[in-house]
């Protein structure tokens, strides 16, 4: 076996102490050491003989664990770390600007909610530059639109806070920057645009579109933001409020009561009228009767009958007649009762259409604000989006601030040493300009995650020479801050344009060029108070309208009037637009024009009312008059009635009063008659007696006095029968 | 593999290894044990471990050994912390430390660590001295004892020995009797 290389050749003593022996420590191995060295007098070490395969296997292990024991760093591990060291360089060099890209795209992308993109991303990590040749955020609550765009910028950042995973930029400067423009592909994240089914859109934008709905809410103008009825229009007018009228239902219900009377009682009036007139029929005939010749008993008992069941039978439809009265009476009281109401319920109903005119002395004094207010509300839901937007961006760096350390398991008590540490996201100064033929600059001064960190609040200044258009904002996000928001906008000779909802008032368009100074301050979690000045000119309205009608008025004013100034207070809360108080220039001098045209419009109107009421009203008086008629008349033909069959009851009773009368006369004439009868019976009987007694003196005595006494019983019972016939013939009840 | 740590252990304590490698081991397990782990001082001092020639295994085993009962003295740690941070002498450099990138990783401010850190610091070469002095006496004086007995013999003739013996090569040579 081969020989270990330091013994291949004497070694010096000092080489083999400090390589080899030094670096033994087991003591066989250094025995066995020294047992197969021996030290020349050259000072050198040697073998001292040949060694076995064993031996020779034992000391190439031993060499090789002497070479082991040498050096602090085990190089090995050293070399690998260094060459994943310089693969991570290299790799971080080759794929830098790529890495750089994404990180702050991803990073733009959790500010704004939406799909950002960088291109030509250039990072230099020694001097803490990033220049890009361009730069789209899109809107998170439009995804096909760009929120912003920049042409080409540069960033300086601070290397290291990026290192500590802060995000400080010292500056930012940018060319070419627009807002709004329009994208050709959806810029909504894939999280956002899963979450837009539910809530999320508005969680991704940080509510920003909590304000749109509520401050554009309507910007058209209309009759009641004038203060004026919604139509001119009388009928219309008139029509709008019928459904509240009560006149028509108590009409309605007279004329069905009175109509029901009508068809009831003229059929039972008829019905006793015929009665009536039979009854009238008989009593007629019977009072027709000659009493005096009636000269029999019989007769004259039939006709006391007679008279006393034609009186029944007058008491019975006197009676009937009477409690028909009296019901029929009744009804008609009740119906006319109604009818009587009828014209108050008219008046009210008058009186309901005529309060809902709108008093413009009292409600119309918002009349030019009205009209300026739609052009507000735009404008400043316009601006109200881009607060909410900043807003929500602010939010999310916010959300971005929570770095705090995460506490160890094993942990002591920290001691601070004073030292600021920056915020989490920080730009320090920006400046965004639009080059080319508009001139206009935006800078951004102290934004900050962690405003109480920095201590500062953020200040943002806007100004395009084009428009002339500023706007200062300071933002202030610190716990203790006493003004959130404090915002300053003015425009110089912003062209005003309204042509929507105009056309309620005839008009086509207003143009104007306004100057527009607006003061807003407040929070947005406690709502915002603000102001407007406004000054407009060159006021211009377009449409054919008639000179006298509203729309002309309008016209005339502002055609007439070279400035209108108007200031207004508000308040924006949650998304809606309150006007707490607006005036103009105009509101005492032209507001009486105004007013007396208005006055003389609502008269008009007012007049046009009053005749449509009567026009859609005057059938149902008809009706109802008709109805009352009818009820009259029938009450007329019953009482008619009743007249009659109280006559008739009369001339029953004076029948009723003559029958006894003539049963008397004949009663006593029958009694004459009877007496005669028998004082002629007696005379002839004593006539025959007499000639009896003188023909057969002895033996006609005998018969003489039979015939007699037989002759005087007959005519006695003959008499007393007829006296009795004629008493119970003649005996009338109550007799 | 715990079979095979145990042997390489077993080997180390007889090798040719410096006594003093694996005295540093110790030493460095003990200071591994010492420092709580969430902060970048341990994440380098498990780097210096495994960069500088110390046994990795020895290492570890007596970095788990010692952190068994280490939190015992942290109180004593963070006051030797607290004490190091609170020095005026020391704030500004501090101060000056937690203005810098990355450093404030190490938790530098934290009583705990900075006890640890320096309390480590202090015992390591006491530590380590110590250790490689037993290595020394267990080489000279207890391992020849130990091989020789009758109770280590009986037990390398076991299978469970021989099992050992066979995973790690390097053992034979030292247990001959094996």
């Amino acid at each position: 076996m081969k020989t270990p290389r330091p013994f291949q050749k004497p070694v010096r003593a000092k080489r083999y102490e400090r390589k080899i022996q030094n670096r033994i420590y087991l003591e066989p191995d250094r025995a066995f050491l020294d047992e197969i060295t021996a030290q020349t007098d050259e000072g050198t070490y040697s073998l001292s003989r040949e060694l076995e395969r064993d031996e020779a296997k034992r000391l190439k292990k031993i060499v090789k664990e002497a070479r082991k024991n040498r050096g602090a760093f085990a190089m090995g591990k050293v070399l690998i770390l260094g060459v994943v060291v310089v693969a991570v360089l290299v790799f971080n060099l080759v794929f830098r600007d790529r890495l750089v890209e994404r990180g702050a795209e991803r990073l733009l992308e959790s500010v704004f909610g939406a799909q950002s993109d960088l291109v030509d991303v250039r990072f230099r990590p020694i001097a803490g530059e990033i220049a890009f040749g361009g730069l789209e955020v899109a809107d998170a609550a439009r995804p096909m639109t760009n929120l912003f765009s920049m042409a080409a910028g540069r960033v300086d950042l601070d290397t290291w806070q990026l290192v500590n995973g802060r995000v400080v930029v010292r500056e930012l400067r940018a060319d070419g920057i627009s807002f709004g423009t329009a994208r050709e592909s959806s810029g909504a994240l894939p999280s956002a645009s899963s979450e837009s089914d539910g809530d999320g859109v508005e969680a991704q934008s940080g509510g920003a579109n909590r304000g749109l709905g509520g401050i554009i809410e309507d910007d058209a103008i209309s009759f009641a933001s004038l203060g004026l009825p919604e139509t001119l229009d009388a009928e219309a007018f008139v029509a709008e409020y019928s459904d509240q009228f009560e006149t028509y239902a108590a009409v309605e219900s007279v004329y069905a009561s009175g109509s029901g009377y009508v068809e009831s009682w003229s059929g039972e009036a008829q019905s006793l009228l015929n009665a009536g007139l039979d009854t009238a029929a008989e009593v007629t005939a019977l009072a027709a009767t000659d009493f005096s010749s009636i000269r029999d008993v019989e007769t004259a008992l039939e006709l006391v009958e007679s008279s006393q069941e034609l009186f029944g039978a007058t008491e019975a439809y006197v009676e009937r007649v009477e409690e028909a009265y009296d019901a029929a009476t009744g009804e008609a009281r009740a119906i006319l009762a109604a009818a009587s109401e009828v014209p108050d319920l008219l008046q009210s109903d008058y009186q309901r259409v005529r309060d809902a005119i709108p008093d413009v002395r009292t409600q119309g004094t918002d009349f030019l604000v009205g009209l300026i207010e739609p052009f507000l509300r735009a404008r400043l839901g316009e601006w109200y989006d881009r607060i909410l937007t900043a807003y929500g961006v602010a939010l999310r760096l916010r959300e971005q601030a929570d770095d705090r350390p995460q506490r160890a398991r094993r942990s002591g008590d920290l001691i601070g040493f004073g030292t600021p540490v920056p915020a989490r996201f920080e730009l320090r100064n920006a400046l965004l300009s639009v080059d080319g033929r508009v001139e206009q600059q935006l800078s951004i001064r102290g934004l900050s995650s962690e405003p109480d960190r920095t201590g500062l609040p953020t200040e943002v200044e806007y100004m395009s020479d084009t428009a002339l258009e500023r706007i200062e904002a300071v933002i202030d996000g610190r716990t203790d801050a006493a003004e959130p928001l404090a915002l300053e906008l003015s425009v110089a000779g912003s062209p005003l344009a309204l042509d929507n909802g105009l056309d309620a008032v005839g008009l086509e368009s207003f143009t104007a060029r306004a100057d527009m100074a607006l003061g807003l301050r407040g929070s947005l979690d406690e709502g915002l108070d603000g102001s407007i000045d406004l000054q407009t000119r060159q006021m211009s309205v377009t449409g054919e309208v008639d000179e006298l009608s509203i729309g002309g008025l309008i016209q005339e004013l502002f055609e007439q009037t070279p400035i209108l100034t108007a200031e207004f207070l508000f308040r924006l809360d949650d998304g809606s637009l309150t006007l707490r108080d607006g005036r103009t220039n105009l509101d005492e001098g032209i507001g009486d024009l105004v007013q007396d045209r208005i006055d003389a419009t609502l008269a008009t109107f007012e007049a046009e009312v009053q005749a449509e009421l009567e026009a859609l009203l005057g059938p149902e008086l008809d009706r109802l008059n008709e109805a009352i008629a009818g009820v009259v008349d029938t009450e007329g033909a019953v009482e008619d009635l009743l007249l009659l069959a109280r006559d008739r009851e009369a001339a029953a009773a004076a029948l009723q009063a003559r029958a006894p009368n003539a049963t008397d006369e004949i009663r006593t004439a029958l009694e004459a008659e009877a007496r005669e009868a028998l004082d002629a019976a007696r005379a002839e009987a004593e006539e025959a007696a007499a000639e009896a007694a003188a023909a057969a003196e002895a033996a006609a005595r005998e018969a003489a006095e039979e015939a007699e006494a037989e002759a005087e019983r007959r005519a006695e019972e003959a008499a007393a029968e007829a006296a009795e016939e004629i008493r119970n013939r003649i005996r009338l009840p109550g007799f | 593999m715990i079979i095979r740590l145990v042997a390489k252990l077993i080997a180390l304590l007889n090798s040719n290894k410096r006594a003093a490698e694996v005295g540093a081991a110790v030493a460095f397990g003990f200071w591994i044990a010492c420092v709580p782990a969430t902060n970048l001082l341990f994440a380098l001092l498990v780097l210096v471990v495994v960069l500088v020639k110390v046994n990795l295994g020895m290492a570890i085993v007596s970095s788990l050994g010692f952190s068994i009962f280490i939190s015992a003295l942290d109180p004593l740690a963070m006051r030797l912390g607290e004490a190091i941070l609170r020095s005026p002498a020391l704030t500004d450099l501090f101060t000056r430390f937690a203005a810098m990138p990355i450093v404030p990783w190490t938790r530098f401010n934290d009583t705990l660590v900075m006890g640890t850190l320096v309390g480590g610091a202090i015992l390591f070469v006491p530590i380590t001295l110590l250790a490689a002095m037993l290595v020394r006496l267990y080489r000279k004086h207890i391992h020849a004892r130990i091989a020789n007995s009758k109770l280590v013999k009986a037990f390398m003739a076991t299978p469970f020995a021989q099992k050992v013996a066979s995973a790690l090569q390097g053992v034979r040579r030292v247990w001959p009797a094996a």
